[in-house]
């Protein structure tokens, strides 16, 4: 019984810190992916649509 | 029915079903199911939560810990918040999800039922890696996600969630050919099935990188307070799972527990930098690991007593594939060649010229398809171009030959909707006699009657050219050649001179006495010049009976379009030696540079040449010029 909850305990413990990482990563993707990544949200190219055949 | 024999039988089925068709997901279109607007993903998902109901109805025991009981239940709640105000716009996916994740998480905990299912994903992946490398060699467009509804680029959610569903799959290959759980043969086909998915996760992200459009990165920081506690509720689920896996790990260093936090690690990194879209196939594998990672007893598998279910399956997926290859159902909205459901949403959006675009692109595949045209009428309608969009509207009614086209062509209720808006438009313009677009509308739907009473109704010939005396057919040619069928020519052409005279006039025509240089016998002269954004059309008639069409193609098409009445382009004859000329000037196009000339020989032929591409907007009016004798 005192082995279950101390699994659990642990399991929260990992829990919350992968919680907070994922958030710490997700602030930098924000800002990284701003700068980086971030394009033109137009589909269509000025120029004549090309496609495969 | 027996509980104990038959629901978790089915259940574990089904999951091992969903686990095999989950990689598809991106292919989701050859899977639609006509009559029930679903995939076979979202049917056999919805088979897996009908049958968890009525296990939780029928023992009342949700078999979930507690630990990730109750945030599932606060997750589903606040979906549904969120849902009633407005700030979540597909709460039943999200739904599915969460109860798919539950589902899952109960039925999963069969002996081995996880490492089978997670087999079945990895050998289902390889075979979508082999269709996706298939599709990038041969540029096949039903089978390559990134050309999706005519557009050429890559939608970043589409790719984001394609390039997640690979490395998921990879990983899982890996797992299962170097972690030595696997026998021999199963070893040799994960490598394999492994190579194909890395192959065609770099290839799928090599061609989408320079053509995906639409990219945001994920705005988790600037939620508001409801949306944050949706997305914290789901990420602490996650989070938990992903730290019994580790609790796991830590107590027997199985590798599958490896595999689980290698696949919980990839899409926590994936999804902070990727802006994909909740998937069923996220519920179902999180269900999966979080089966694999709660102690407790487990149950013997049923699911291996079923082969004749299996043949059955794999029959539907093979037939429902063909089915949807060989024919677009309108409601199969994620199915490339649907541009119905696409125009349907550009449509109402004014988004014309993505419309005008992706019509491009299906008729140069599919160049006899006449719905289309339909929708370009509409659109050419909706800018205010109605002559432009009657030329549609008739492209649209012509008769389609035996050749397979893709939907139908505008059907009788949508034709009328279409004639009587064309006919307000015409009517609501400053000046309605010089549109001819209604009639020609009726012309096309072979209303030619109604269509020569009301321009016989129009035109009334003033008393100065009544007294002059000509030949008709030439002019009545033209309007024939305008009102597209050059069988009303003879109809036309048994009105008063004076009367077809005016009908030009009233189009626009410029009338003007023929130059003394020009051949007396030519005498009465027309020449007619229609330019659209992917045709120019030239019609030129003499009074000695010479006649000469022309269409050329214009190789840019320019949706662009000038006013309904706009000006600068004229035809007009020039220099008058051996050889009489007619020149086609676009003034607003090429700096009023002889676009197309006519040219008439001393026998009386004529002959149009191209002089110049006409490029740039297109005006919605013809040219026309007439010489008087």
């Amino acid at each position: 019984m005192r082995d279950a909850i101390e699994k659990l305990r642990l399991e929260r413990r990992l829990a919350i810190l992968l919680l907070l990482a994922w958030l710490a990563l997700a602030a930098v993707a924000r800002v990284v992916g701003f700068a980086v990544i971030s394009r033109d949200a137009e589909p269509f190219p000025a120029a004549r649509v090309e496609v495969a055949e | 029915m027996n509980w104990r024999r038959s629901v978790p039988g089915d259940a574990e089925f089904l999951l091992v079903a969903l686990a095999a068709l989950w990689p598809w997901e991106a292919y989701g279109f050859l899977l639609f199911i006509p009559g029930l607007h679903v995939t076979l993903i979202g049917f056999a998902a919805f088979g897996v939560i009908a049958l968890w109901a009525y296990a939780l109805v029928a023992r009342w025991r949700l078999q979930l810990p507690f630990e990730l009981a109750w945030p599932t239940l606060a997750l589903l709640a606040l979906i549904w918040a969120a849902a009633a105000l407005g700030k979540l716009h597909s709460p039943f996916l999200a739904t599915g999800c969460v109860l798919l994740f539950v589902a899952a998480a109960r039925f999963g905990r069969a002996e081995g039922l996880v490492e089978r299912a997670l087999w079945t994903s990895c050998l289902s992946g390889g075979a979508v890696a082999g269709a996706t490398l298939w599709a990038l060699i041969s540029g096949m467009l039903p089978v390559a996600p990134w050309v999706r509804l005519g557009v050429p680029g890559v939608d970043a959610r589409e790719l984001a969630g394609s390039g997640l569903g690979f490395v998921l799959c990879l990983a899982m290959a890996i797992h299962f050919a170097f972690s030595g759980v696997a026998s021999r043969t199963k070893r040799v086909a994960a490598a394999i099935s492994g190579a194909l998915i890395l192959a065609a996760l770099v290839g799928v992200v090599a061609n989408g990188l320079g053509r995906s459009f639409g990219y945001i990165p994920p705005r988790y920081f600037s939620l508001d307070g409801l949306s944050l506690a949706t997305l914290l509720s789901a990420l602490w689920i996650f989070a938990r799972v992903a730290a019994k896996a580790e609790v796991q790990r830590r107590e027997s260093p199985r590798p599958i527990y490896v595999l689980f936090l290698a696949m919980a690690g990839l899409a926590a990194f994936g999804l902070a930098w990727l802006p994909a879209a909740p998937r069923l196939s996220h519920g179902l594998l999180m269900g999966l690991v979080c089966a694999g990672v709660v102690p407790g007893k487990r149950r013997a598998a049923e699911v291996s007593r079923r082969p004749g279910a299996e043949i059955a399956a794999v029959g539907l997926v093979a037939g429902l594939s063909i089915l949807n290859l060989a024919h677009v159902f309108p409601a199969n909205e994620r199915h490339p060649w649907n541009y119905e459901s696409a125009a349907r949403r550009d449509f109402p959006a004014a988004r014309y010229r993505a419309l005008e675009q992706r019509m491009d692109v299906f008729e140069r595949r599919w160049p006899n398809e006449t719905r289309t045209h339909y929708w370009r009428a509409k659109a050419a309608l909706a800018r205010g171009l109605p002559h432009r969009a009657a030329r549609e509207f008739a492209r649209a009614l012509r008769s389609g030959d035996d050749n397979r086209t893709l939907f139908p062509s505008p059907s009788d209720p949508e034709t009328n909707d279409f004639v009587t808006r064309l006919r307000d438009c015409c009517s609501a313009a400053p000046e309605p006699k010089r549109l001819f677009a209604f009639e020609r509308a009726l012309v096309a739907r072979g209303n030619t009657d109604s269509a020569l009473a009301v321009l016989e109704h129009q035109t009334t010939a003033d008393a100065a050219s009544s007294r002059t005396r000509f030949d008709a057919t030439p002019l009545a040619d033209a309007a024939a050649f305008l009102l597209g069928d050059m069988a009303l020519s003879e109809r036309l052409a048994a009105w008063p001179a004076p009367k077809v005279l005016a009908l030009l006039e009233n189009w626009g025509a410029t009338v003007t006495p023929a130059p003394q240089s020009f051949p007396a016998e030519a005498a009465p002269f027309v020449v007619v010049a229609q330019l659209l954004p992917d045709q120019v059309e030239l019609f030129a008639g003499a009074a000695n009976g010479s006649r000469s069409t022309q269409t050329w193609e214009r190789p840019e098409r320019d949706y662009g379009a000038t006013a309904w009445n706009g000006g600068g382009w004229t035809l007009a004859p020039a220099e008058y030696g051996e050889t009489p000329r007619i020149e086609l000037r676009i003034a607003a196009d090429t700096d009023g540079r002889c676009v197309a000339e006519l040219r008439i020989a001393p026998d009386g032929a004529l002959d149009f040449r191209r002089v110049a591409t006409p490029i740039g907007p297109t005006p919605d009016t013809p040219a026309i010029l007439v010489l008087l004798p």
